[in-house]
Formats: C-alpha cells, structure tokens, sequence
C-alpha cells in the first residue's frame, strides 16, 4: 500500500480500539528528546554535562544490549534524570508542552484522532515518555484520557531515576496491556495501531489493521515487507 | 473548639487601628472595609508627615496603594463616601504617651473602643536603636496603657515569629514567656526597658554605632537582631503591664506576597524575601543557604485573616494569648525547594525578556546553595574582586598611557562589581539567621482551635501550593512591587480619577482641631 498524504485520503477505520503510540504519531520527537530537554536544564552545569551524555549513551546502549526491546533505553534515558526535583521536572516539562505545541505537533495526526474520537473510536495512547507531559497535552488536545505512559519514581520529591512499574515502551510493558486488553473484551485483530519507531512494531503486530506514521527507516522497511499501510502526516 | 462569626464578632464596633501605613495594616484595614462592612468605625491612627497633616496622608494611602484595589472597584466614585462614614483619621504617633491623640478625642476613644489592633511597627531588620525603642517597644507600651484606659476595649498587638531567637531544635512554642531570652541569660523586661529609655536619652553615637548597639544587645541575649529584640521585650512589657486587660500577641513569621487579597501578589516595601529573591535572579551563582531548613512564609492575607479572628475572639470572650501564623508546621517550606522555585521563577522572567543575553544565558544561570564558608559564596568572590582591582591598579601605574582608558574602564567594572558584592554579603549577613544558621519552625495550634462561620477568614497555611505561590504569586508581587524598590525605580501607583477626596463635614466630634482641610 502506498503513502496516504493527507487526512481526507485515509479511509477511517471501522469502530475499534484505536492503539496510538504518542511520540512520532502525535508530535515530532521522542522521548529522549524531552528527558534531554530536561537534563539539558538541571540546576548545575555540571549535572547538565554528565545527564546529557547518560541520555545520549541511551541510543547504543540499547542497540548493543537491548536487541531491538527499547526497555533498556527507556529505563536508561530516565536514570539521567535522577536527582531532578518534582517541581524543576515538571515545571520544565510544562515549558516543553509549550514548545511541542508550537513547533512540534503533526497537525493531520490530531486532526485524524479528534474525528475517530468524535466518532466514538476507543483511543488508547501509549508512550513511553513520562505521564506528566504527555497527558496534558493528550488533554490540551481534547483526545481522550486513556492513556497508559511511563512515571518517575520519586523519594522526597526527588527522582530517584527510576521508572514506576510497569514500564511503558518496551515489550514487557506492551505485552501486558495487551494481555489486560484481551481479558477485558477487546479483539485485537480488529483493533488498529498506528506507530512510528522500529520499537513501536511489537504493537503493531499485535493488532489486525497496523500503520506506520512517518517512520523511521527500520519500520518503513518492516511496513513495506509486510505490507502494513504507511503514512506521512504533517 | 470555639465557634466565631467574623461578622457577629465585629458588628457595631469600634476599632483603633495604628500601622495603617504599613504593609499589614493597609491589607487589614482594606480587608475590614470590604468584608465586614457591620464595623461601625475604624479609627486609623495616622502621624503627621512633614507638611502632609493625618487625613492628607491618609487620603493619599488610599488613593495610591493597591492595598485598597478591591475598594475602588467595588465603590468607584462612592469611595470616599463610603470611607467617610465609616473611617474616622486621627492624628497621632506611637511612639507618645497615649499616641500623641489631642486629649478630647483621646477621652472619646476611651469611652467608645471595643479592640485596638496594635499592627505599628519597625520591621527592618537591622534598626537603629533609638527608633526601635521608640516604635516597637514604647509603641506597644503605650498601646497597652491606651487600651487600659478604655471603658472596655482589647488589645490586639501584631509581634513576630521570630521573637523566639535563634532556638536551634523543635519547634518555637506558642507561649509569652515574660522576660524571656532565647539563650536564658537573666533579664527583667521592666529594667532592660527603663535602661534602654535612658541610654537613649543621654547616649552619643554615631548613626551606625546606633544599629550597631542594638545589634550588641540583641546578641547578647541570643536574638538574631534588634528587630526580634524589640518585638519580644515588647511582648514582655505588655505581659507584664496588662493587668486586666484582654490581649492577643499575633506573632506572624515571613510576611510576604498576598494569596488572595486584595489580589494575588501584592507586596510592599523590599524587607523580606524580596532582597534574597532579587539576588537569585542576577548572576550571582553561589548563595549560603541551609537546603535542609525552612524558611517559614506566610502570605499577607492570611496573617490579615488571624488578626481579624484574634480581635474576634477577645471580643466574644475566648480569646489566645498567643497566636502564632506560620506554615513551618503544618506545610513547611524547605530552603532547598523555595530556592528551586525561586530559580525556576526567575527562568520564567528571563526567557521572556527581549535581551539575548538575559534571554538565553540569565535564565539558565540557576543559583547553588553553598556553605556560608564557601570559596564561591558573596564573601569570597568579594575578595577576589578586591584582589583584580588592586592587580589592575598596579598594573595602571606602570603600564604606559596608551592603555590607560582601556584600564580605567576595567578598573570600573570591577568596582562596581565588587560594591554589587559588598551589598550582596551585607543582605547575606542579615538574612544569615534566617537561611543559614537557625531552623525556625513555629507551632501555630491556636488558630486552628477557632472554628470560624466564615471561610473566607479560615487561614489554612496547609492548603498552599508552594510551587503555584512562589511561581505564580510570589515572585512575580515581587517583580512587580520590590524589586524597582530595590532598583531604585519608582514603583506602580494606584491611579484613582482626579479629587478623590474622603468627606469629613457633619461627623462625629472626633475632629481634630485645626487639622480639617
């Protein structure tokens, strides 16, 4: 199948759960970029140098160990944030909700989802970055508030680096919430997924009618071996 | 648990303010006028300025401060006569024997007060001795010997939190302890009082060896400064002198930006937070802070809202003695977190400015806690100021005139940074026992045993949300109100319509001869 352009050229989906994977689908950008975000403004510059290199260790490290599950990364990209205070993580993360809002959102996606939501589709969103950017924007967007995203753990409302369980992003954290979504109804072979990452393929395998959004090059190749519809929304 | 109706407790009184100029005051007296209109009158005990007689100033205090914001709108033209018929000026001054009140209007005063509410003070830090004689301890003597000579009236007198001096453990009780000292050296308020009143009177000194005596004094006995040495020999004297009279000491901690009233943010004067705020929005990195204590902040309003609820309960008979308004205890502010928000506040400020280099480089220059014996802390980086100036100096002298301007300009900026420095390290010095040395945490139970019928007076310090206070209401009152005072700019007045004026013909004969207009 080839590339849908534009909104009106996609044929909407017949009533169905609807598994959207936020970063890439929703707005340009991945996680790591806002947990980067905030490193990048810790306290002290100190931090920031030492924060920014573990995030950016995050990339090979999950290649070389992680064989293709983005857990590691995930898990790895939110250690660097240990030490952060609640208030400077969340009050950056509202700064970076402001930002993704300006320059980052695909404005067809949004579009997209807003009328599956009007038309009464279940959205479930999923993401592996941290619950506090993500569900605001989900609700400055008006799309819905199933949403199943990743959580710091804090002592002190300080973070302690790691990630509440279960972790969203990887395979483990989707098997479950696919496992839980079968033992509450829903058919998975007539649900739809959209995604953009080669990590995001887990899901989309999971489901009867995938789609790969603006993908990177792993994924456009999996989409086209297995035939999966591809879309480039702006 | 006494019940109180603010309303019942106040309808048809009359009530003395003094300190209707201050920071406090002003709030209390705009917050009576617009939410207990049953008062019958407020007399506002006003001092003479210069050639501004009482109704002048105060007709200006009210046309001017957006303490009284909320009034303007709710009356717009009818203000004044709203103010008229229920706001009596009277001429006077604390720190005289029966506040300097014309004896007439002293003996009607006597007979028809119900609660004076004692809010005069001198809240710098580091006073002179002589006006803190004058203000805080004289004033709050007089205040009780006003309030003794009324037929029936309470007094309310407006202390501080901090009286307890540098108490190093637990929590500061909510007790008056006549002749109290934090370090427990052996005083007797009544002649550490009638000492003071004589070395004022017959002693010669300079103006700085004035703060610097009293600053003597203060330490000791164990207070961090003559300010908290005053308020608390203060509470000792009305203690000691009260006698039968009903009082209430409220001892607020912090005073700072309002919560709600009149509107969000607003603040006065730059005593408090506001220097220590200022210097974290400026290059400055490295500041002493302890991270593991509390810095007890109270918005305006609700201390506004414990006087009110201390005057009502003496009035309906179940009166405190002692009413401590702080949030240490009940929602504690952690120096480490009010310097994050501080910072995050500032970045705020500064990514919207129109500077790049604010913009881009001011806003991410976040400040450190450090130990107040750092190499990096204000006193070090002073030195090393000192130390390049004298280094360019020398080097002038024997460097050929050619270079001259480019060393003089240097040598200029680096003055004018170190002065930056020496004012920063005086700010630090007297914030010290505040952010670095003690643990002040207050017990503040007293308040809480009121059950007021009206919620809007219900103080609650746990209900505040210190990331939405500092970030949303704190720092930018102060931006707004202190920081310009701090700059030396010219602050934001109220604007009111030309001829505002209060009417004062056919009122009671509380008229002060000769002061009319």
């Amino acid at each position: 199948m080839g590339k849908a352009k534009a909104v009106a050229t996609l044929k909407a989906p017949r009533r169905g759960t609807v598994y959207i994977k936020v970063e890439g689908t929703l707005f340009k950008g991945g996680a790591w970029q806002h947990a980067a975000y905030l490193a990048a403004n810790a306290q002290r510059f100190s931090d920031r140098i030492f924060k920014l290199a573990q995030i950016g260790l995050s990339m090979p490290v999950s290649l070389i160990l992680g064989q293709g599950d983005p857990d590691l990364a995930n898990r790895w990209i939110y250690a660097g944030l240990k030490g952060l205070s609640r208030d400077r993580i969340e009050v950056l993360t509202e700064e970076y909700l402001e930002k993704v809002l300006k320059e980052g959102l695909r404005r067809d996606a949004v579009d997209f989802f807003l009328k599956l939501h009007a038309e009464g589709h279940p959205l479930v969103f999923l993401s592996s970055a941290l619950d506090c950017f993500i569900r605001p924007l989900l609700q400055r967007l008006k799309l819905g508030e199933e949403l199943h995203s990743n959580r710091l753990e804090y002592k002190n409302d300080v973070a302690t680096g790691r990630l509440l369980e279960p972790v969203m992003g990887g395979y483990a954290g989707l098997q479950g919430l696919l496992a839980s979504a079968e033992r509450s109804g829903i058919e998975l072979a007539k649900a739809y997924a959209y995604g953009s990452e080669h990590g995001d393929f887990f899901l989309l395998r999971a489901v009867g009618h995938p789609c790969a959004v603006n993908p990177d090059l792993r994924l456009l190749r999996v989409a086209r071996e297995l035939n999966w519809p591809i879309l480039e929304w702006d | 648990m006494p019940k109180l109706s603010i309303h019942r407790a106040y309808r048809g009184k009359h009530i003395l303010l003094t300190g209707a100029s201050g920071f406090l005051g002003k709030v209390w007296l705009s917050l009576m006028l617009d939410r207990v209109p049953e008062i019958e009158k407020i007399y506002v005990l006003v001092r003479r300025k210069r050639d501004l007689g009482a109704w002048e100033r105060f007709e200006e205090i009210v046309a001017t401060s957006y303490a009284f914001e909320p009034l303007h709108r709710r009356h717009g033209a009818g203000l004044g006569a709203y103010l008229g018929a229920r706001v009596e000026v009277v001429e006077g001054d604390v720190s005289l024997p029966d506040f300097g009140i014309e004896a007439s209007v002293a003996e009607e005063l006597f007979r028809k007060l119900d609660l004076i509410v004692h809010c005069a003070g001198l809240v710098d830090f580091e006073p002179d001795l002589r006006e803190a004689v004058a203000t805080n301890i004289s004033g709050a003597v007089h205040a009780v010997n006003f309030a003794k000579r009324c037929r029936d009236a309470a007094l309310v007198h407006v202390s501080t939190c901090y009286v307890a001096g540098e108490v190093r453990e637990g929590l500061a009780p909510e007790t008056l302890v006549p002749d109290y000292t934090p370090n427990g050296k052996a005083m007797n308020a009544e002649g550490e009082y009638a000492a003071l009143l004589d070395f004022v009177k017959t002693a010669s000194l300079k103006d700085s060896e004035w703060v610097e005596e009293a600053r003597r004094r203060a330490a000791s006995y164990g207070w961090p400064n003559g300010y908290t040495y005053s308020k608390s020999l203060a509470e000792s004297l009305i203690r000691k002198r009260a006698g039968d009279l009903k009082y209430s000491v409220v001892r607020p901690a912090v005073v700072e930006s309002s919560m709600h009233y009149p509107f969000p943010g607003w603040n006065e004067g730059a005593q408090t937070c506001a220097p220590l705020s200022y210097l974290l929005g400026t290059w400055l990195r490295f500041f002493p802070i302890n991270t593991r204590h509390v810095l007890d902040v109270i918005p305006v309003d609700h201390v506004c809202q414990a006087v009110t609820v201390a005057g009502a309960a003496l009035m309906e008979g179940c009166p405190s003695e002692v009413i401590q308004v702080g949030s240490s205890q009940r929602n504690p502010l952690r120096l480490d977190r009010m310097l994050e928000l501080l910072n995050l506040a500032h970045r705020a400020h500064w990514r919207q400015s129109a500077s790049p280099l604010e913009r881009i480089f001011l806003s991410r220059w976040d400040s450190v806690a450090v130990s107040q014996d750092s190499p990096l802390g204000p006193e070090s980086l002073r030195k090393a100021a000192a130390a390049v100036f004298e280094a360019l100096r020398v080097l002038k002298e024997r460097s050929p005139k050619a270079v001259h301007d480019y060393l003089n300009k240097a040598l200029s900026s680096v003055n004018k940074a170190k002065w930056a420095l020496v004012k920063t390290e005086k700010v630090v010095e007297v914030f010290a026992p505040f952010i670095y040395r003690t643990d002040f945490r207050f017990v503040t139970e007293a308040l809480a045993k009121y059950q007021i019928e009206e919620e809007e007076f219900a103080a609650k310090p746990e209900d505040i949300d210190w990331r939405h206070y500092i970030l949303r209401v704190l720092e930018p009152g102060l931006r707004r109100w202190c920081y310009p005072v701090l700059e030396g700019k010219p602050v934001e007045k109220l604007s009111v319509p030309e001829g505002f004026c209060i009417p004062r013909e056919g009122r009671s004969g509380l008229r002060i001869a000769g002061r009319g207009r």
